[in-house]
């Protein structure tokens, strides 16, 4: 090699759009045998590797308890790309499969992490990868204690190059079990090298939040309390818990989803503009809006919350059982399977400006969306046979699907008389840029690979959002079951969440 | 690919157009509550026979870029008085999206030419910018060029095409200062991919060092003129970024070149050898050897499966294959990446100034320099 004195810039890069590409490096995965594996992370590599975003020699080792070698890891690999991408290029897939290995080990045997490390150096001696790590935990959270510490003690931290580790939800689950679950990492791990995933961050429309907001100078003077009615935030979803009856009973949708993925989004609609788009910057900006959320006392949270689970009912012509007959399902479960909240943010800002927050499983139809209801007219012009009743104006930014942008004004009518109808201004993503809008996986993964850790959330930020949630959980902890089933499946949640509003005089978009 | 919707009354007056194209979006339906159109593009034609292909091309870059989209046609059978048009829509979804460019062909015989300009500044829709893409010889002095660079933002050209490529880079490099947004060669963004495959030899850390340490670098082009303006740019553009001063001259009609260049520390030689074929790619090969303690090779070679280039890192015991797909843009698509500019490129006109100097040889250079 030569001297490290003459490292500097790569200046062939300049004005290239590749300019964010990882150096090599060896992705560790834990849980290869996984569906996380299979549906998700394969296939985004794969997809990477087909868009030029992989450097030569980078390389992926699976580890798991499946008593596999490398070349049955290759094919299974294969087949999984195969069924998630459909055409797979083959000289594509033989080159990016000679960098796959495998282990096979027990998560906590120190013998498997001691042949893990041996194939590591062998990597890199071969392919380049010059010691840098990226640790992949894709296994139950029960397992993220052992091998953080197994990795550890084998010194697969420490190396010549980086080393980083990437963790997926649930990160704990209330706000003791995810301090100890910090504290256990960081004692192997420095906060700079934890990338705590949350797939919402990863799609592209939740970080067009913040191009929309800080990279247009219309929006933002109108991005208060003065001028915003009140914002509803919707994640809902279609299907049922699938095969996840095993976590879903222990979890129930405040935890699988509000503590993480709509407090992800509201932190982003309401926070305050970051000096920089650097990941600290924005994560600071994004903690400030979860310190400001006042935390409820117990006894209010039924006037805040509505919880809510599914009975039988017919989505799209098909009938569907209700929650507590999905297999593995306790017939008397209490766990909510909808969660409607009211949340405010105690700064300049948004002081007295509602948060409406819903999700819940087996809902009429798939979709995300953050909309934000603006004031209505201080003053009516306009007669009321003229307005038919003017509609306040809503800007709402649909996350999934049609990734797109909306905006409700009123116009006059054509014709001699002076009438007025709401209209719609839609932009869509699809449309406009004619492009595949990429996996949310692929986007975060490749941000881990490249050090940048603004869509991860920090440890501060997963203490603030439990310590959100944790008067609920505790009111519900203490409280006679509830009445479930309380909503069929095919509808928009139980009547309380319409309550919820109504007591407000609002409602919920009809979407 | 977009539906063309014509409004089938053939060639009309000039005077007609906007009433032409106001009853074609009205008759499709085509009146959404907004209009997306992000500028104007001014295609000069060097014959009527380019007119299909041209509007083919245009109507393929319509999904990503609403425009309004004037063609300059020299056709001596252009009815009374010299001057005549044609509209067309071209919409990249089917009605009643708005999602739609307006194909204005503007045709004209040869004693009207000149004036053509004042009719296209009549049809420019205001304050977007216009891109001129000049497909007929350019001649800076030409008076319809001339009155036609007042008002574009941007000038694009195909050396694809050109019977004499090195001709016109070199006037491309005299022109494109005088637009705001300077020239473009649609083989520059055709060479994009390979830029990016060989920039990303060099990007790691430990590989940087070698991109100051280059000694040789080979090429295997194809005949023609692609061929021809690709290696330029890529020489130029190597030279240009990594400082080379060249010490020989490109010789236009030699089938195996060697070129020298002087570096901060040593020499870089450079070799361009056409060989044949079978890929739409004119580069066929760019293999790279750099000194240091320990040598490196670096090679992107074009793939057996069409689309796909081999890239192969070779440094110590380090042996890496990669299969990576890259592709040699279609002209529509080469032409969508071009209009993506909204301002300078300014690695380009670097690459292009390298590729000049090189042309001019190193006599030049001094002189200028």
């Amino acid at each position: 090699m030569l001297g490290a004195e003459l490292v500097v810039e790569n200046p062939l890069l300049a004005g290239l759009r590749l300019e964010r590409t990882p150096v090599p490096h060896v992705l560790v995965i834990f849980g290869a045998s996984g569906d996380l594996t299979h549906r998700k992370l394969m296939p985004a590599l794969y997809r990477l590797a087909t868009q030029n975003l992989l450097p030569a020699g980078f390389s992926v080792v699976g580890f798991s308890r499946r008593p596999w070698d490398t070349q049955q890891f290759r094919a299974l690999m294969a087949e999984s790309v195969k069924e998630q991408v459909g055409n797979v290029a083959p000289a594509v897939w033989d080159a990016f499969a000679e960098g796959i290995y495998y282990v096979s080990g027990q998560y906590n045997d120190p013998e498997a992490y001691r042949r893990l490390g041996m194939l590591l150096a062998q990597v890199d001696a071969e392919r380049g990868t010059g010691g840098n790590r990226l640790f992949y935990l894709a296994t139950p959270p029960s397992l993220f204690p052992v091998i953080v510490q197994r990795l550890g003690s084998a010194g697969l931290t420490q190396s010549r190059g980086w080393v980083r580790l990437v963790i997926e939800k649930p990160f704990g689950h209330d706000v003791t079990s995810a301090r100890e679950l910090n504290a256990l990492i960081q004692r192997v791990f420095n906060e700079s090298q934890i990338y705590r995933i949350d797939h919402y961050l990863g799609k592209e429309t939740v970080q067009n939040i913040l191009v929309f907001r800080f990279a247009n100078t219309i929006f933002e003077p109108i991005w208060n309390r003065r001028y915003v009615d009140h914002v509803q935030i919707t994640v809902a979803e279609q299907g049922g818990i699938g095969h996840r009856a095993g976590y879903y009973e222990q979890a129930g949708a405040l935890r699988d989803m509000v503590q993480n993925h709509l407090l992800q989004l509201l932190t982003l609609t309401a926070m305050e503009p970051p000096v920089a788009f650097e990941a600290d910057d924005v994560r600071n900006k994004k903690l400030d809006v979860l310190r400001a959320i006042p935390r409820l006392d117990v006894d209010q949270v039924n006037d805040f919350v509505v919880r809510g689970q599914y009975g039988p009912g017919w989505i799209m012509g098909e009938p569907v059982p209700g929650y507590r007959e999905e297999p593995g399902v306790a017939p008397d479960s209490s766990t909510e399977t909808y969660v409607a909240l009211k949340i405010y943010i105690n700064n300049w800002r948004w002081q007295g400006v509602p948060f409406y927050l819903r999700t819940g499983k087996r809902l009429p139809k798939r979709v995300s969306e953050i909309a934000v209801q603006f004031r209505e007219v201080p003053h009516l012009l306009f007669l009321p046979e003229m307005s038919g009743g003017i509609q306040p104006n809503v800007l709402a930014l649909r996350i999934q699907p049609d990734e797109g942008i909306s905006l409700r004004f009123e116009v006059k009518r054509p014709g001699p008389a002076v009438q007025v109808r709401s209209v719609n201004m839609d932009f869509q993503y699809g449309e406009a840029f004619g492009v595949r809008t990429p996996d949310a996986y692929e986007r975060l993964l490749l941000d881990a690979m490249l050090g940048d850790q603004t869509l991860f959330t920090r440890a501060d930020e997963v203490d603030q959002a439990w310590q959100v949630m944790e008067p609920i959980l505790e009111a519900w902890s203490h409280q006679p079951p509830p009445q479930f089933p309380n909503y069929e499946a095919g509808t928009w949640g139980p009547a309380e969440a319409d309550a919820l509003l109504a007591r407000d005089g609002r409602r919920w978009r009809r979407l | 690919m977009a539906d063309i919707i014509d409004s089938g009354m053939g060639l009309i007056p000039v005077g007609q157009v906007e009433q032409a194209l106001r009853d074609l979006w009205r008759s499709e339906g085509l009146v959404g509550a907004a209009r997306a159109c992000t500028r104007n593009l001014v295609a000069v034609l060097p014959s009527v026979d380019n007119l299909e292909d041209t509007i083919h091309s245009l109507t393929r870059v319509a999904a990503h870029h609403p425009s309004r989209m004037v063609i300059l046609v020299p056709d001596p059978n252009t009815p009374d008085p010299g001057m005549a048009a044609e509209v067309r829509l071209a919409c990249a979804t089917p009605p009643p999206s708005s999602f739609c460019c307006e194909l204005i062909a503007l045709h004209a015989r040869e004693e009207v030419w000149p004036h053509t300009h004042s009719t296209v500044l009549a049809l420019l829709l205001p304050e977007l910018p216009v891109n001129l893409w000049w497909q007929r010889p350019l001649e800076p002095e030409d008076h319809l060029f001339r009155r036609l660079q007042s008002l574009a933002d941007a000038l694009l050209v195909d050396s694809a095409g050109a019977r004499v490529p090195d001709a016109l880079l070199t006037s491309l490099h005299q022109v494109g200062s005088r637009f705001p947004w300077g020239g473009m060669d649609l083989v520059w963004t055709r060479l994009t991919p390979w830029r990016e495959l060989i920039a990303q030899l060099f990007d790691p850390l430990d590989r940087r060092p070698y991109v100051h340490a280059i000694q040789r670098v080979s090429f295997s082009i194809a005949p023609g003129s692609a061929g021809t303006a690709a290696a330029l740019y890529t020489i130029g553009w190597l030279a240009g970024q990594l400082g080379w001063t060249p010490q020989s001259r490109w010789r236009r009609d030699a089938r195996t070149r060697e070129l020298r260049f002087r570096r901060r520390e040593g020499e870089v030689r450079v070799s361009v050898t056409q060989v044949q074929s079978e890929s739409i790619s004119p580069l066929v090969r760019v293999r790279i050897h750099a000194g240091g303690v320990v040598p490196a090779t670096f090679a992107v070679s074009l793939h057996d499966e069409p689309g796909y280039a081999e890239v192969a890192v070779d440094v110590g015991n380090t042996h890496v294959r990669q299969v990576r797909p890259v592709r040699w843009p279609a002209r529509e698509d080469a032409l969508s990446e071009a209009l993506q500019l909204s301002g300078r490129d300014r690695v380009f006109e670097r690459a292009l100034a390298g590729a000049v100097r090189l042309l001019k040889g190193p006599a030049a250079t001094r002189e200028k320099g």
